[in-house]
């Protein structure tokens, strides 16, 4: 009987957080500590802010109760680099890992991004909330959540986590890439508890960050490619 | 949280001019009140009405970008309503879902709370204006009176004294609870912990206990009275039954 009590109450335990959320807002660049920028050679500084040409930037928001960093790291990174979120999941869940929230791209105001879907998984994607608001899975509302973002340049790679994915998991060539601090905020409950905007400069805000490019080809193999190219030009026009 | 109201110029002719056929008072009781703003939230209103335009344009530097992405919350009857400020847009306002949207300014009026989420540096705000009077007087030495109605329609309002004074929530702010009329509803203190709300002090009133007050986890404790500072907002649970009416005279 004991054992069958405990039991049944773990399982309410785990079948309350599958089912708990609470919300968050997931757009930036009202203020300008949050707006998004990219680089212009691999390792280098900011060169600019995100252009005007709506959606070829992707964000991917992540969330967990239990993580506070990614593979030991807190700070924003960019470029190649072996803490993305995405390659350190962990369970995939809140209460262990890292989860999925949403995916937003850039509008057309320089630097800026807003939500475009929710879901936690890369296929598993719906709309928003009606104001535009997501659920954070696994975490209710005015729980405390560790959250994360990373953005990324969609041309060649794809607006959704899982061609990211591929992408990187390929080599990760000719892109941008970049991922936020770890933060933490209090999710909203749609009542009270008001509904956090992940990006500020608030305690546990997330600041906008730098999308750094990747691996470019090296010049011999840029030449290398010109002259196979060239090559077969030749070899159709004697033909 | 300190607060500092000073009244800067005189009342003048307040009291009710008789050979008039009607009554006459007046509103010209003005000066400032600054409240000092934290990083993060505060709950907070607009304790003085500013020449009866009250919309957060006249309240706040929305041209310059100094606010840019601070938010002002408020309540609509089951949640929080956000319009962020960003100076780049006509309005200086914008939603905070995308960041894109144009947004008419909110109006804070006084006795209309508010939560304000400073995204900026710790602040001071001044609010310039006159003590916001609703009628005349009804007693000797009284210039005017205020009603400030606590709806029951819903579970919580978010208000605020109209009158720019601060202090215990009934022996000052005068939300008496006549007969115990009021006994079982609650006043909700915000727990800014660090710029974010961690949750609220719950107080009950309770006409049985010596000070008014009791605990809402159990109902057997005497709580001291809340006390509420000058330009702060508090939401209130009115379970009366009927709406309440919160006069405050001046």
């Amino acid at each position: 009987m004991k054992k069958y009590i405990i039991a049944t109450t773990a399982l309410l335990v785990v079948a309350t957080s599958a089912f708990s959320q609470g919300l968050v807002y997931f757009s930036a660049g009202s203020s300008v500590a949050t707006r998004m920028s990219t680089n212009s050679v691999v390792g280098g500084p900011s060169t600019g802010l995100t252009g005007t040409t709506p959606g070829l930037y992707y964000y991917a928001l992540f969330a967990s109760a239990s993580q506070a960093n990614v593979n030991g790291n807190t700070t924003a990174i960019s470029g190649l680099n072996a803490n993305y979120v995405f390659n350190n999941l962990g369970s995939g869940v809140p209460s262990t890992g890292w989860e999925l929230v949403g995916i937003g791209t850039n509008n057309a105001s320089s630097g800026r991004m807003q939500p475009a879907s929710q879901g936690t998984t890369s296929a598993g994607q719906s709309i928003p909330n009606a104001d535009l608001s997501l659920n954070v899975q696994g975490i209710a509302g005015a729980g405390s959540a560790n959250i994360v973002a990373v953005g990324w340049y969609s041309p060649g790679i794809g607006p959704d986590l899982a061609s990211l994915q591929t992408w990187y998991g390929a080599g990760a060539f000719n892109g941008w890439i970049g991922q936020s601090v770890v933060g933490n905020v209090v999710l909203g409950d749609g009542g009270t508890i008001p509904s956090p905007n992940v990006f500020g400069t608030g305690p546990g805000q997330l600041g906008g960050f730098m999308m750094g490019l990747t691996i470019v080809p090296e010049p011999t193999t840029l030449a290398l490619a010109a002259f196979g190219g060239a090559s077969l030009l030749l070899f159709r026009r004697k033909k | 949280m300190k607060k500092t109201l000073l009244m800067a110029a005189a009342a003048l002719a307040a009291g009710i001019i008789s050979s008039q056929a009607q009554p006459v008072y007046s509103q010209n009781i003005v000066g400032y009140v600054n409240i000092p703003v934290a990083v993060g939230y505060t709950a907070m209103d607009n304790p003085l009405s500013n020449n009866g335009n009250n919309s957060a344009t006249n309240l706040f530097d929305t041209t310059s970008g100094a606010n840019d992405g601070s938010i002002i919350l408020q309540w609509a009857g089951t949640h929080y309503t956000q319009v962020v400020f960003d100076s780049s847009k006509a309005t200086g306002f914008t939603d905070v879902g995308s960041g894109s949207q144009t947004l008419t300014p909110p109006v804070l009026a006084p006795g209309t709370g508010f939560l304000f989420n400073n995204q900026g540096a710790s602040n001071t705000f001044t609010f310039t204006g006159s003590v916001a009077v609703d009628g005349p007087g009804t007693a000797t030495n009284v210039v005017g009176v205020t009603t400030n109605i606590l709806s029951a329609g819903t579970v919580y309002v978010l208000p605020s004294s109209k009158i720019a004074i601060g202090g215990g929530i009934s022996s000052v702010l005068g939300i008496k609870n006549v007969g115990g009329a009021l006994d079982g509803s609650i006043v909700l203190i915000p727990n800014i912990i660090n710029g974010i709300i961690r949750g609220y002090t719950q107080t009950v009133f309770d006409s049985s206990k010596a000070t008014g007050f009791t605990d809402i986890g159990s109902g057997s404790q005497t709580l001291a009275e809340p006390v509420i500072a000058v330009g702060q907002s508090f939401l209130f649970s009115n379970q009366s039954g009927s709406d309440y009416q919160w006069i405050q005279s001046l």
